[in-house]
């Protein structure tokens, strides 16, 4: 009824019945003015979808206008950098040392056949069957590689280290001991690449330990790792040179300033070290790398000044012996022949410098390590006062002192009138000269491998009032060890002014400006 | 297919489109994709047809004034298994990176739970299949367990060698969570004692020589085994061939950095007819005043050996504080240790404690290296009720 009522109604008056449309004409003659019946303008469509996108458009835009605004990484043009590198394919390393002893290839999908035990293994492939030759060989080729995965046997016999290392194809393990080394990094890199002993026979091991707040030795050592065994460090290098060159024409900052009083020769020969041509063998990757984090709880800082107070001399040689031994214990494998201790800190080294020390087979070997100075102080100095053969009057002095004392050269505390490796340097001797020594120092030491295997290494407390680099001489010497150093074959560190030097440099410069 | 149609629609309607679309399309498949600029999509400063996992990224860059990539100019092989061990967190596979935090290296009393490793040192002079039966049987997780062994070069070594190795092929081939985690098997270097018979090889004077060649051989060994992941080490002679199963777990869970177990041996007593004990290990002592006067008074490359009527030392022997009656865990301090069963954390020895071969303090080999440990700062305990037991020998 109700509905019916309203139709009815809805329909009835005259009026209401004109104003639907009945026909197509009435839509397109304009009579219809109701704008819900009249088809959408043509084009509106387009327009929206162009806006629409125009929108998107210029959001990009504003978007990449604002990143761009706030980098504030310096957008380096690289085409700036007037460094051509020939270019070059990747070449896949071939050498067999890259994959001897425990970097053997085992291929996991052979070892997860053996799973469930070698006899599951037989019964399950083979049933009741005599295996066939061809099977046969199969199969121990397999169990070999299966046994091969866990299990290594070595004959440390063959590991004694020769002299010709490089012929012999001994493997060498470098270690370095680093702290707070940032800014040396990339010199103790480029000396690493310099080295000429086949890098596929050199395992590198780093022990990074006690570092400061906000120093990033350890991320700069990984990421300059990867770039140098992919054999693209050089490239970088070059590059970070180039910048530096660039921006110290600009301005000169106050950690250079001792540099205009160093010899120009000295600074000469430096620059000259560094630059291109490189040996062949310059950028191919090492054997491996290994890279050992661990904190000793070291107190003491490692600005030269608080370095080298004879007080603490005796507990920070305690703790450097400690940080040493671990790095061998965890680093050494039973086929290293030689082992290389090394300070990240040197500036001058020849790169031939392992095959040197090894070429006279002793046992341990060190060269004499002397730095430069500025020319107001005579321009060069020994730096390394700890190779030294022993004198009678220190054997005395020993006596009188308490077990947990521990002597140091170079202090007028410790009378010892030891000969030292340093002052027996003539710049122009022959470097193949040799000296039996009783203490070492630990700037760059060459020893046998089997040496630490016997035992031998820097004590962590004090033997015979000794610690560290001195007593591991020691201890290598009672042990029938032999020890030696070449004292016209001159490595030179790099040179830290100290407080007192920094204090007449800037004398001397303010006397310089006034004039 | 609804909307295909619709878009077919919309392009046959509006032509400009068939011009746009897909000049769009390819704008922003090539600014996602292959740019290689500030990251777009904040996925990091890679494309996505090189992207990488997150492990595999670094956070920052640290050369920010280089070009970014460049073409690495040597690849090695591809590399399936390296360095025995299979810690994702320690390996950057590609160039042989290898980065160890040895921070997070422990040694705790709850050794099996905490997963940590225990390497096992033998010197081997002859393989006992006792011997090995007992090493099978500890109940320490394998794949925590590394063995190591040291082997002469000597004829009986020679034996020794053979033996040991179809032992080791069994167990390493066998079932995977039945194998041990790792075996290194050494030929000693230095040169070894010959003397084996038993009267002949513990008569005074030759003590220093055999002492000094046992030294060698436990440092080749141990230096040539321990890794960044050992924690612990435990000395076990080849001749201790009965042990309790659960000797590991006991032993880490007094967590001292040295100790030492008490060594007997099993015999039968012809007097009373029945099966006695007797202790074997004299080596594990405390100081007395007595072995200090005759320290004193020794030259300096003398050594003071125990168990001889010659150097009478007066020292309490740990082998003589056995009381069945007390607790098994009870701990005692000492002086100087043996090897027969000692464990020690691997961070003793990492700091450098070793076995002297020279005369160090008047003492040598196990007993000397108590004494560096001791130099070192390390407590050495042992467990006088604790017992496990030798080999009876009938020369």
């Amino acid at each position: 009824m109700g509905i019916l009522d309203r139709v009815n109604r809805a329909i009835g008056s005259k009026n209401k019945r004109n104003e639907f449309p009945t026909t197509n004409k009435e839509y397109t003659n304009g009579k219809i003015k109701d704008k819900k019946y009249l088809p959408k303008k043509k084009g509106s469509r387009t327009t929206k979808l162009l806006t629409t996108i125009g929108i998107i458009v210029a959001c990009f835009c504003v978007f990449r206008l604002v990143v761009f605004l706030t980098q504030d990484n310096a957008i380096f043009d690289h085409s700036k950098i007037n460094i051509k590198v020939p270019s070059y394919t990747t070449k896949s390393l071939e050498d067999a040392e890259y994959y001897d002893y425990d970097f053997e290839d085992i291929k996991p999908e052979i070892i997860s056949k053996f799973d469930q035990g070698v006899q599951h293994y037989l019964i399950s492939e083979f049933g009741d069957d005599v295996l066939t030759p061809k099977d046969n060989e199969r199969y121990e080729r397999e169990l070999s590689m299966l046994l091969d995965s866990t299990v290594e046997s070595y004959d440390l016999a063959d590991f004694r280290g020769s002299p010709k290392g490089t012929e012999h194809r001994d493997h060498i393990l470098v270690c370095i001991p680093l702290r707070d080394a940032e800014d040396v990094m990339p010199l103790m890199f480029k000396h690493l690449m310099n080295l000429t002993y086949p890098h596929e026979l050199i395992d590198l091991a780093f022990l990074v330990s006690d570092c400061s707040e906000g120093d990033h030795t350890l991320h700069a050592l990984l990421e300059y790792s990867k770039q140098l065994q992919n054999g693209t460090l050089s490239q970088v290098f070059a590059e970070m040179d180039y910048v530096k060159k660039q921006s110290k024409s600009k301005s000169a900052s106050a950690d250079d300033m001792h540099i205009k009083y160093m010899s120009p020769e000295y600074i000469a020969e430096v620059e000259r070290a560094f630059k291109p041509p490189f040996h062949a063998n310059y950028d191919k990757p090492f054997r491996s790398v290994q890279i050992f984090q661990k904190d000793f709880g070291q107190v003491i800082g490692q600005g030269f000044s608080d370095r080298h107070a004879v007080k603490v001399q005796g507990i920070r040689r305690k703790l450097m012996g400690r940080a040493r031994n671990w790095l061998t214990a965890n680093a050494i494998k039973p086929y290293h022949s030689w082992v290389y201790w090394r300070d990240a800190d040197v500036e001058l080294c020849p790169g031939s410098i392992i095959e040197d020390l090894m070429a006279k087979d002793y046992d341990i070997m060190v060269p004499n390590v002397w730095r430069p100075l500025p020319e107001f102080l005579d321009s060069e100095q020994p730096y390394d006062l700890n190779s030294w053969i022993e004198s009678q009057e220190a054997i005395k002095l020993a006596h009188t002192l308490d077990e947990d004392d521990v002597i140091v050269e170079g202090y007028a505390e410790y009378p010892t009138w030891r000969v030292h490796l340093a002052y027996l340097r003539n710049a122009e001797g022959d470097p193949k000269e040799v000296v039996d020594l009783d203490g070492v120092g630990g700037v760059s030491i060459l020893a046998k491998a089997k040496l630490f295997r016997s035992g031998v290494q820097f004590p962590a407390f004090t033997f015979e009032n000794h610690a560290e680099t001195e007593a591991f001489g020691k201890m290598a010497k009672k042990m029938g060890f032999r020890v030696g150093g070449l004292p016209h074959y001159t490595v030179w560190h790099i040179y830290e002014p100290s407080d007192d030097d920094l204090k007449q440099i800037a004398t001397k410069e303010r006397e310089a400006r006034r004039e | 297919m609804g909307s295909l149609s619709l878009i077919t629609y919309r392009i046959k309607k509006n032509p400009i489109l068939t011009l746009l679309l897909p000049l769009i399309a390819l704008c922003s498949i090539y600014f996602v994709v292959f740019r290689t600029d500030d990251s777009i999509i904040g996925i990091g400063s890679l494309p996505i047809s090189g992207h990488k996992w997150a492990h595999e990224v670094e956070n920052t860059w640290y050369f920010p004034y280089t070009s970014r990539f460049k073409m690495p100019r040597y690849s090695y092989k591809t590399q399936h298994n390296w360095l025995f061990n299979d810690r994702v967190e320690d390996i950057i596979p590609e160039g042989h990176i290898a980065h160890y935090d040895l921070n997070k290296l422990r040694s705790t009393s709850d050794a099996a739970v905490d997963k940590e490793r225990v390497l096992i040192l033998t010197p081997l002079q002859s393989f006992d299949q006792r011997y090995w039966n007992n090493i099978l049987q500890l109940s320490y997780p394998r794949e925590l367990i590394e063995l190591g062994f040291i082997i002469p070069r000597t004829k009986t070594g020679e034996e020794a060698l053979k033996q040991l190795e179809i032992a080791i092929k069994n167990v390493q081939s066998d079932k995977k969570n039945q194998r041990f985690a790792k075996v290194t098997i050494l030929k000693q270097d230095s040169q070894s004692f010959d003397k084996l018979q038993e009267k002949e090889r513990h008569a005074l004077n030759v003590q220093k020589d055999r002492r000094a060649a046992m030294a060698l051989a436990r440092n080749e060994l141990l230096f040539s085994t321990i890794g960044p992941h050992t924690s612990w080490v435990l000395w076990l002679d080849a001749d201790i061939i009965e042990t309790p199963i659960t000797l590991i777990q006991d032993m880490t869970a007094h967590d001292k950095p040295v100790l030492a177990a008490n060594v007997y041996q099993r015999y039968y007593d012809e007097d009373n007819k029945e099966n006695a004990i007797r202790p074997y290990d004299f080596n594990n002592w405390q100081e007395s005043d007595t072995g200090r006067e005759i320290a004193a008074g020794m030259q300096p490359d003398e050594i003071i050996v125990e168990g001889y009527a010659e150097i009478a030392t007066y020292r309490p022997l740990m082998a003589h504080y056995y009381n069945k009656n007390n607790p098994i865990g009870e701990e005692m301090m000492l002086d100087g240790v043996g090897g027969g069963c000692t464990l020690v954390k691997a961070e003793v020895h990492r700091d450098g404690a070793m076995f002297p071969s020279f005369p160090f303090y008047h003492l040598i080999e196990t007993e000397g290296f108590a004494k560096m440990a001791k130099r070192l700062n390390y407590e050495v305990y042992g467990l006088p009720n604790y017992l496990v037991y030798h080999k009876e020998e009938f020369n």
